[in-house]
């Protein structure tokens, strides 16, 4: 019964969590709908934001671009299959494992930092400052965190990718018998506009997933009793951990939605 | 300038503090000092009068606030943390009442710098220019002199409680009993939200809820004898 009970507990929190997110959205999509945030706040947050994540997804980037040529060489070399690598390395960084890993990225990188910034700005009465103008702090301050997360995501996808691509290309001719020319017939040949499509799709819905979890866990320091270091440490942990299932659990969505190609 | 007049406010706070019912006058250009001990609800007084807690009875004057941390973004200038609330509350030559407001604070020469390059009292002055500078009908400040030392604390009173007839209206929460309320034209005892005690700071010497914040007599000479380092 122990069991039971703490597991219905757990359950309970996460369906709040997640009610508490779906309202932050509504309440968001409203505001974006009436053009109420703060568009030079927006610009500011997302040059922040995206110089901040970019030596992370330029290193995890050219991590990830041997990775996918590692895994692609093997299958190349055991089905002879050499034309199609560059097809399958566009696939693999446009559409699943690029966007996948930008967005987990951007969950630790972004997510925490808009956590932490809005935590501390809860508990130290920052958030309070700008009410006491009349202003709600939500266009002027967590919206275009939001926006600049969604924009950053946009913009990192289509030159990470490619990075990814071009790093697959490189280290699969380096290590591999794969000519860069090859496998760039191969994009050319066998890709289409749909992988593009998918890829973009996710990177947008990533972008609003760990917008939305990181500023929704930030700023609900704000209606806690305890405003102390350990809940800003706590927010941060929630979350990135709401951004990273949500980052992992929409991929999933999108990938059932989107169908094999 | 208008006075402030609430009748029977009530708010609820964190950790289940109720404040009130309370009610409270006071004309242009008086100062209220609110006194009590922490989790009296001091502080929950001015976050209703504020509108940052829920209370049931509200006034319709523009606030201007000072709170116990400054409260300011870090991220941008002193200027422009002043400039932010001047255009927000559409102040007239939003840029030219940030600038004068630094200026009246002695904060001229600070204009461009990062909250993180100022000292705590600069900190809070740069608060106060910012209270200052929307032309506010109410002046509410949140202990403005904690952890400030004397002199400094002598010189945010000075700049937050100028008085005259185009004065707003202060209320302040404080219990700098030395350095603040003898400058306050009357003082609020709260205690557990409720008000103990209200009257001028002559009164509440007289007054047996002052013993709970008077200093210590066994310390005072020690404290006479003290070599202070400003």
């Amino acid at each position: 019964m122990a069991v039971l009970a703490a597991v219905g507990v757990a359950v309970e929190r996460r369906a709040e969590e997640i009610g508490a997110l779906v309202l932050s959205a509504r309440r968001a999509l409203a505001a974006g709908g009436r053009l109420r945030i703060d568009a030079v706040e927006t610009l500011r947050q997302t040059d922040r934001l995206f110089f901040d994540a970019l030596p992370l997804v330029l290193v995890a980037g050219v991590a990830v671009g041997g990775v996918v040529a590692m895994q692609g060489l093997s299958y190349v070399t055991r089905y002879s299959a050499g034309e199609v690598f560059g097809w399958a390395a566009a696939m693999s960084a446009y559409r699943d494992v690029g966007p996948l890993l930008l967005g987990c990225g951007l969950a630790a990188r972004i997510g925490a930092r808009n956590t932490a910034e809005l935590a501390v700005m809860a508990a130290r009465e920052r958030l309070d400052a700008v009410r006491a103008l009349g202003l709600d702090p939500e266009p002027t301050v967590v919206w275009p965190r939001l926006v600049g997360t969604v924009l950053c995501s946009l913009l990192f996808w289509a030159p990470a990718c490619t990075l990814v691509l071009g790093v697959a290309f490189v280290v699969a001719s380096l290590i591999g018998d794969q000519r860069v020319a090859t496998s760039v017939w191969s994009v050319v040949s066998y890709a289409h506009a749909g992988t593009l499509l998918n890829g973009l799709v996710r990177m947008v819905a990533f972008g609003l997933i760990v917008g939305l979890s990181s500023c929704h866990a930030g700023v609900s320091v704000a209606t806690s009793d305890d405003r102390s270091a350990g809940a800003i440490g706590r927010a941060v942990y929630a979350g990135s951990v709401l951004s990273l299932a949500g980052v992992v659990v929409t991929n999933a969505v999108v990938s059932l939605l989107g169908g094999a190609e | 300038m208008r006075a402030l007049h609430v009748d029977g406010l009530t708010a609820r706070g964190r950790g289940g503090l109720v404040l009130g019912p309370l009610s409270l006058h006071v004309e242009p250009g008086e100062v209220l000092a609110v006194v009590g001990s922490t989790g009296a609800g001091k502080s929950l007084l001015l976050a209703a009068l504020a509108g940052l807690a829920p209370a049931d009875r509200a006034h319709d004057l523009l606030v201007g606030m000072v709170f116990q941390s400054a409260a300011l973004d870090d991220a941008v200038s002193a200027f422009d943390n002043v400039a932010r609330a001047t255009r927000a509350r559409a102040t007239p030559l939003p840029e030219v009442a940030a600038r004068d407001a630094l200026i009246a604070v002695g904060l001229g020469d600070a204009l461009h710098l990062l909250p993180r390059q100022l000292s705590g009292g600069m900190r809070r002055r740069v608060a106060l220019a910012r209270a200052l500078a929307v032309l506010p009908e109410l002046l509410l400040l949140d202990d403005p002199t904690a952890g400030l030392d004397p002199r400094t604390t002598r010189e945010v009173v000075a700049l937050a409680l100028r008085k005259g007839p185009d004065a707003p209206p202060v209320v302040l929460a404080t219990n700098d009993l030395d350095g603040v309320v003898p400058r306050a034209d009357r003082v609020l005892v709260l205690e557990r939200g409720r008000a103990a005690f209200i009257g001028t700071p002559a009164e509440l010497a007289q007054h047996e809820v002052a013993r709970a914040f008077a200093p210590r007599p066994d310390l005072a000479p020690r404290l006479a004898e003290a070599r202070w380092p400003f």
